[in-house]
């Protein structure tokens, strides 16, 4: 039998996937905070940013074809250096994907669940995502195949509805005295991308063509677009101030929206269960990075992922329920979100520029 | 040396074939003329159709004398009484008295007095008497002659043939297969005339030793799987091989799955269809249905009929069949989700209306939609096992009296019955029988999630569900081929049919040698 690859057209959905996460629901609030009515510029700086960011880390992909990103660190830097490095790696994901968990559990609870102790949710979005990183990287790429495009039309279908609704002079005035705070907001709006850094752990398993790049790109963009149209939509809908007062922008949209004499008169439900597919996507996605991580971490072989991965899933289920008020969750996870910052701004152009001078010494050699 | 370069000459030639796509056709064979020598004539006759075990030849003495002569057909395609009496009969016996006559044992006098039958051809190129063998004649070669004749001994009434009754169709052919495997290979020759056609025998059963045929079209499927079938086939162990399905289930990766794992089909149209796309069947003995692998839910939810309408048409129907397939394992949950949990998303008339009609009712709407859902499978059931006419009466005192009666005593609300109706007449869309059944297993445990998580654990469901289909892979290929991974030249015959000039070439997912099915233009100037 032929060897199995993930198709060109898979990295652009696993590279969109990796960027959809969590942050959906208050990238607005985010952005608004830092750079007003005008954090839709800075989202757009942001978002090129990342896509360059997402090109060099697409290039040290490329320098070592084979290799996912923790084999490429101890191949670079060697074994001890390597791992020291692979650390900030597996404890930022570990936090962020724990307080991912804690948020959706909370927003979950609120919108429809509100009975429901966060445990038993908590579980079954890790059980899901859990069986979904067994079952290997093709079983990842196929769901992300298929939820990714239902994700992109219902969101597009959330920026759509409330059109009647946007008034264009919340967005006035623009850049008004303002350039700072828009300069400022670039870090945030980058931060919202980091998901770009996928690419490293999936590069490995994918076809190798001329189109991969392309489509990588339009695996950034996709996202990209999606939320700065979800930014300019709510900001135009609700006003900048107001948004600050929001906890879930993103569904407190989806709940402006009526549709009134149809079958289903209110989207908030449906946006809520979107939602469940995205951070589920996001998870498995974060979860499959911790579990490569920590296997190259703690030199474990592949036959005992499965160890790996229900480990790490108990480890989350104690960082999600760790925290009681949820208004200290979300304060914690934009701390984790703003110290993470500067590090994931450099750390790829770093370790793609020692891979390249590592690469050219071996060819030399 | 001489080996490895005949390999890359060969290779050169697949390339080539590959490229126009002409393995297919017996054009290639008109450069191929006879020899004046009867044994090398068959010999390579057999060779240039793959030398498959049903392609029969017999070589004989012309009335016993030193002519040497012999037939070539295809057992399943003729009608052997025929070539008994008016072929081999006259030849052999008969013959003895045109030779008294001192009449010159030649080709001309074979042709004029010695055979008893319609129509015969003179041939002398490959071409020609491959396609003749194919369709049914008998090829008939003298010693000293660089040329045979093609008789006519074609099976002209037919052979039995049942009518699809598990896969009916409106439009599309009504002939079936029957429990004799000759017949079935019959029914695929008289559908694929060509030579690349291949029937493998095997032995299934220790006591039992049913025939069992391995067909695919060389050259169109993909090597990989059918070497690999090839191994699971001859490594099957069993007592008494007896059914298609029993071994089908032994050959598969994931025999327990709910998920159909081989498709099983009666229609030799469908068959013939899936193996010019590169696919293999087992065909067996006393089974009047076929295997097929490797197998996808995109083909699982194809018909023969979507080739036979319009593509807007076909694509619509495809369409509502996907549908049908979500709503038969998710309508019940929907609606107990959305009533226990979320009864704002529906419009506030909606929700009053269907409070109305449940009060009253003793049962939380997961008891009641349970209830009737173990109505309506023991009603199938016990329509399936009663005879047709009985069938029916017992279809219309379970699905209208008993709804009715249960409605008025106030067991479950009309909207329950309205629901469990919508699931069942939705589950009736899905074309593979099996597929369905998987469908009616699903509801119970979606049902469960629903009433115990709403909305959320109908998501979660669907995702556990979303995974393990992702990850069933049968002979090699994912269960969600085409659509994941993403192959958009393949999809044009998936969710919708393309029309047939846009269909030109074979679904890549399976990969196929050949890819093409038909030339365009360009190629057929490049070929020319």
């Amino acid at each position: 039998m032929k060897e199995e690859r993930l198709m060109p057209p898979q990295v652009m959905t696993l590279t969109a996937c990796g960027i959809l996460g969590i942050d959906i629901l208050i990238v607005q609030r985010d952005m608004v905070d830092v750079a007003g009515q005008d954090a839709w510029i800075s989202l757009i700086l942001g978002g090129m940013t990342a896509m360059i960011l997402g090109s060099v880390c697409y290039y040290l992909a490329h320098l070592y074809p084979e290799m996912d990103l923790p084999q490429i660190l101890l191949h670079i830097f060697g074994d001890f250096f390597g791992r020291i490095i692979l650390l900030p790696f597996i404890v930022y994901d570990v936090l962020y994907l724990g307080m991912s968990l804690r948020i959706f559990a909370q927003a979950l609870k609120m919108f429809l669940l509100s009975a429901t102790p966060m445990l038993p949710i908590v579980v079954l979005i890790l059980l899901a995502a859990g069986y979904a990183v067994c079952k290997g990287v093709f079983a990842i790429g196929g769901i992300m195949d298929i939820i990714f495009p239902l994700c992109a039309v219902t969101i597009l279908g959330i920026l759509l509805m409330p059109m009647n609704q946007i008034h264009l002079s919340n967005l006035k005035p623009i850049l008004y005295k303002n350039t700072g705070n828009v300069v400022k907001g670039i870090l945030t709006g980058y931060q919202q991308f980091t998901g770009y850094g996928t690419i490293a752990y999936f590069y490995c398993y994918t076809q190798k063509t001329k189109g991969t790049f392309k489509w990588y790109l339009a695996g950034l963009g996709i996202p990209i677009f999606l939320y700065i149209a979800l930014t300019l939509i709510t900001i135009m809908v609700f006003g900048p101030t107001d948004i600050g007062y929001l906890t879930y922008p993103t569904l407190t949209l989806a709940k402006s929206i009526e549709i009134p004499g149809t079958f289903l008169e209110r989207a908030e439900s449906f946006a809520a269960i979107l939602w469940i597919n995205i951070v589920f996507v996001s998870v498995a996605l974060l979860l499959f990075r911790t579990k490569r991580n920590f296997l190259e971490l703690l030199h474990m072989k592949t036959k005992h992922q499965n160890y790996v991965i229900w480990g790490i899933a108990l480890l989350l289920i104690g960082i999600a329920l760790f925290i009681r008020s949820g208004t200290e969750a979300i304060s914690f996870f934009s701390k984790i979100k703003k110290s993470s910052r500067i590090f994931g701004l450099l750390i790829f152009p770093f370790i793609t520029a020692m891979g390249y001078i590592k690469k050219r010494r071996e060819t030399r050699a | 040396m001489v080996k490895l370069l005949k390999r890359r000459l060969e290779k050169k030639d697949r390339k080539k074939d590959k490229k126009f796509g002409i393995k297919g056709d017996t054009d290639h064979l008109k450069p191929f003329r006879l020899s004046e020598i009867v044994e090398d004539n068959i010999t390579r006759l057999k060779n240039s159709m793959n030398n498959t075990f049903d392609i029969k030849s017999r070589e004989f003495q012309i009335g016993g004398t030193k002519y040497q002569a012999a037939i070539l057909y295809i057992a399943d395609l003729v009608n052997e009484e025929m070539i008994m009496s008016h072929l081999l009969k006259p030849l052999i016996l008969q013959s003895t008295a045109v030779i008294d006559s001192d009449t010159e044992v030649n080709f001309q006098s074979v042709k004029d007095s010695m055979l008893s039958i319609g129509s015969v051809q003179e041939a002398e190129t490959f071409d020609e008497i491959v396609l003749a063998v194919m369709s049914g004649d008998t090829f008939l070669c003298i010693q000293g002659y660089a040329k045979g004749l093609i008789v006519n001994t074609r099976e002209l009434n037919g052979k039995p043939f049942a009518v699809p009754t598990v896969e009916p169709s409106v439009k599309g052919p009504q002939e079936a297969f029957v429990e004799t495997l000759k017949i079935n290979l019959g029914l695929i020759r008289k559908r694929i005339r060509d030579p690349n056609l291949m029937l493998e025998e095997y032995k299934i059963g220790r006591r039992s030793k049913s025939e069992s045929v391995l067909v695919y079209i060389k050259g169109i499927a993909d090597p990989d799987i059918v070497e690999d079938l090839r191994k699971r086939l001859s490594s099957v162990d069993l007592d008494m091989g007896q059914s298609a399905f029993q071994i089908g289930t032994l050959v598969t990766d994931r025999p327990d799955s709910i998920f159909p794992q081989v498709q099983i089909t009666e229609r030799p149209d469908k068959l013939v269809v899936s193996l010019s796309e590169g696919r293999v069947a087992v065909l067996t003995d006393g089974s009047p249905n076929a295997i097929l692998v490797p197998v996808t839910l995109p083909i699982l939810m194809q018909s023969p009929d979507d080739y036979c309408e319009s593509w807007l048409v076909s694509s619509l129907i495809r369409i509502s069949r996907y549908v049908g397939l979500f709503l038969s394992s998710l309508f019940p949950a929907i609606y107990i989700a959305i009533t226990a949990y979320n009864p704002g998303m529906l419009p506030t008339r909606l929700v009053l209306s269907i409070a109305s009609t449940r009060t009253g009712v003793p049962f939380s709407a997961f008891i009641e939609a349970l209830l009737m859902e173990a109505v309506l499978e023991l009603l199938q059931e016990a329509s399936i096992r009663l005879p047709k006419a009985v069938g029916q009466t017992v279809s219309i005192v379970g699905g209208l009296v008993i709804g009715q009666s249960a409605v008025q005593a106030g067991i479950v609300s009309p909207i329950m019955v309205i629901v469990i109706s919508v699931t069942a007449v939705t589950s009736f869309a899905i074309p593979d029988y099996s597929l369905g059944l998987a469908s009616r297993i699903l509801r119970v445990p979606f049902m469960i999630l629903a009433t115990t998580l709403g909305s959320f654990g109908i998501a979660i469901g669907m995702l556990l569900l979303l995974t393990y289909l992702s990850s069933l892979k049968n002979f090699g290929i994912r269960y969600l081929s085409p659509i994941t991974p993403y192959r958009f030249q393949d999809w044009k015959d998936t969710v919708i049919r393309a029309p047939f000039k846009d269909l030109k070439k074979r679904p890549e997912f399976l990969n196929p040698e050949d890819t093409e099915r038909s030339h365009s233009r360009k190629k057929e100037k490049e070929i020319s």
